[in-house]
């Protein structure tokens, strides 16, 4: 591989006239040459340049060119360059220079063939031009290794992720689907018992007073899909981010108590009672949609795992924030599984024994308090029940899509 | 289905008035107790006997005292799963094992939830439950 960086050539003579003959022999294209008149201004040239060659004039009053050579040995970055001395024939045959085992040493005697001395010169040259272009390509082919395991590091990252995610959504339909089935069944065992009883002729079955109850058993499960199927779409859309809310003026106290009373067969169903505890008005602005779901979520989960103990909610104002707090006295949860619970499909051991559910609740919960710019958090033990608290800011502003999604 | 008939099954199954069908008595246990009490509404509307439980120790407690043709077990009880319910009416520490054990779950057979049954159970339905179905499954085991 060619290289279009020069090659620098150093020569050290203490005679200007050498200089200039010595650099017209060898200059070239492709070749910068730096003159130095004595020992120290090589030195201050190869502290500041990478050089090719230094060819050194043994003879120089001062620091001669034996020292030079010998203090370029000693330093790291100095040590390998290949140097060419001039010298008088003869005269300097007995000093012992010390270095020759460091790099390329020869010598050109005085007075120099300028064949010689282009020849030479050539042949470290092209030396140096090789080593460089091959520490070049070994460079290039590290660099290039380097970016493939990146790569290929990336790919399988990409490759985890979306195999997780698959996974995820592979878990998640099935999920889905066999949580659909518990209030499917029930519906389809009522009307295939309701067909039994039309063809027996069992009329009285269906009766004005009987009818109340039994759309009340149809509906209940029917709301149970839907709200499968709504929290379903909410993490759809959480995901992409697309979950907005429409914070308007709302009375929270008003609000909770309109969930409590729709939650009331709930609870009777559960053997539990909910008491609500709140002030006559509690004005904010909030999505009143998105906060219902909170307080519905909250109470059906204490519901679910209050062990049929009462629930209590309270609602009031702290600062310039709404507090609401949820207390269960049921299982409880044990303090490693706190932050887990808000998590996507993420339940406890006991909650997966005590009731059926897609582990979205506390999910869609949490993200709808963060669109609210609120905070939520949860204080229990196991056995000990537990107190869910949402705090939010009575104007949430014009908080629009979820930040975080 | 194997229908090898048990000694035992001569005492329990009694004949409908109908003279169609033996009657049989059937275990029901699910833990959701809408849909276990619908169960053995159907099936008593069909002559069958039934009894329902809602807890996997409830349905082995009642195994315990009672015979029974046939047990429907929800593979997902709060206690414990069904498959160890099947388990414990196969060893036979309970009254006489129910000569047929049916599985029934919202996951299918071929999911991996649904397959943890295979062995134990003669059948697995797939929730919703369709009657006509179960009605086959019991008449094959009632002759």
């Amino acid at each position: 591989m060619p290289i279009d960086v020069p090659s620098k050539l150093l020569i050290v003579d203490d005679l200007p006239e050498n200089l200039l003959a010595l650099e017209a022999l060898i200059r070239a294209a492709d070749r910068i040459v730096y003159r130095a008149g004595s020992a120290d201004a090589a030195l201050a040239l190869l502290l500041e340049h990478e050089f090719a060659l230094a060819i050194v004039d043994v003879q120089m009053p001062g620091m001669n060119g034996f020292e030079l050579a010998e203090l370029m040995r000693g330093t790291e970055r100095t040590r390998h360059i290949p140097i060419i001395f001039v010298s008088a024939a003869g005269r300097e045959s007995n000093y012992a220079f010390r270095g020759y085992e460091s790099g390329a040493v020869d010598f050109l005697h005085k007075p120099l063939d300028p064949h010689a001395v282009v020849s030479k010169v050539n042949v470290f040259v092209d030396l140096y031009q090789h080593r460089k272009a091959l520490r070049h390509e070994m460079e290039s082919l590290a660099a290039a290794h380097r970016k493939q395991e990146e790569l290929v590091q990336q790919l399988q990252q990409t490759q985890h992720e979306l195999e997780h995610a698959v996974r995820m959504r592979d878990d998640f339909m099935s999920m889905v689907s066999h949580e659909l089935r518990t209030p499917l069944n029930t519906l389809y065992l009522e009307t295939q018992l309701r067909q039994l009883h039309l063809s027996k002729g069992n009329l009285a079955n269906f009766a004005a007073d009987r009818l109340p109850a039994m759309i009340e058993r149809d509906q209940r499960q029917i709301r149970n899909m839907v709200r499968l199927i709504d929290d379903m779409l909410d993490v759809t859309r959480m995901r992409r981010g697309a979950l907005s809310i429409q914070p308007q003026p709302v009375d929270l106290a008003a609000l909770a108590r309109a969930v409590v009373e729709n939650l009331r067969q709930q609870a009777e169903a559960a053997g539990s009672v909910i008491t609500l505890d709140a002030p006559a008005g509690l004005h904010g602005v909030w999505d009143e949609f998105r906060i219902e779901q909170v307080l519905t979520n909250l109470l059906t989960n204490a519901l679910r795992y209050g062990g049929g103990k009462p629930v209590e909610m309270v609602v009031q104002p702290i600062g310039d924030m709404a507090r609401v707090s949820v207390r269960d006295q049921g299982i409880g949860i044990a303090p490693e599984d706190h932050e887990r619970i808000f998590e996507q499909f993420e339940r406890t051991e006991g909650s997966r024994q005590h009731a059926a559910g897609l582990g979205l609740g506390l999910y869609i919960t949490r993200k709808i308090v963060d669109l609210h710019a609120g905070r939520i958090g949860v204080e229990s033990a196991p056995g000990q029940g537990s107190t869910f608290v949402v705090d939010l800011p009575l104007h949430t502003g014009t908080a629009g899509t979820d930040p975080k999604a | 289905m194997p229908t090898a008939r048990r000694p035992h099954a001569a005492h329990t199954a009694t004949f409908d008035l109908h003279g169609k069908k033996p009657a049989l008595n059937v275990l029901i246990v699910d833990d959701s107790k809408a849909a276990a009490d619908l169960l053995k509404e159907l099936l008593t509307l069909q002559d069958h006997t039934a009894r329902c439980t809602y807890t996997a120790q409830q349905a082995l407690d009642a195994a315990a005292t009672e015979r029974f043709d046939a047990a429907l077990i929800d593979l997902t009880l709060p206690d414990f799963p069904g498959t160890e319910v099947a388990r414990r009416l196969r060893a036979g520490t309970t009254e006489g094992t129910p000569r047929l054990l049916v599985a029934i779950s919202g996951f299918s057979a071929q999911d991996a939830a649904g397959a943890s049954a295979q062995g134990l159970f003669d059948h697995h339905l797939q929730k919703p439950i369709d009657i006509e179905q179960l009605d086959r499954i019991l008449a094959q085991h009632s002759d």
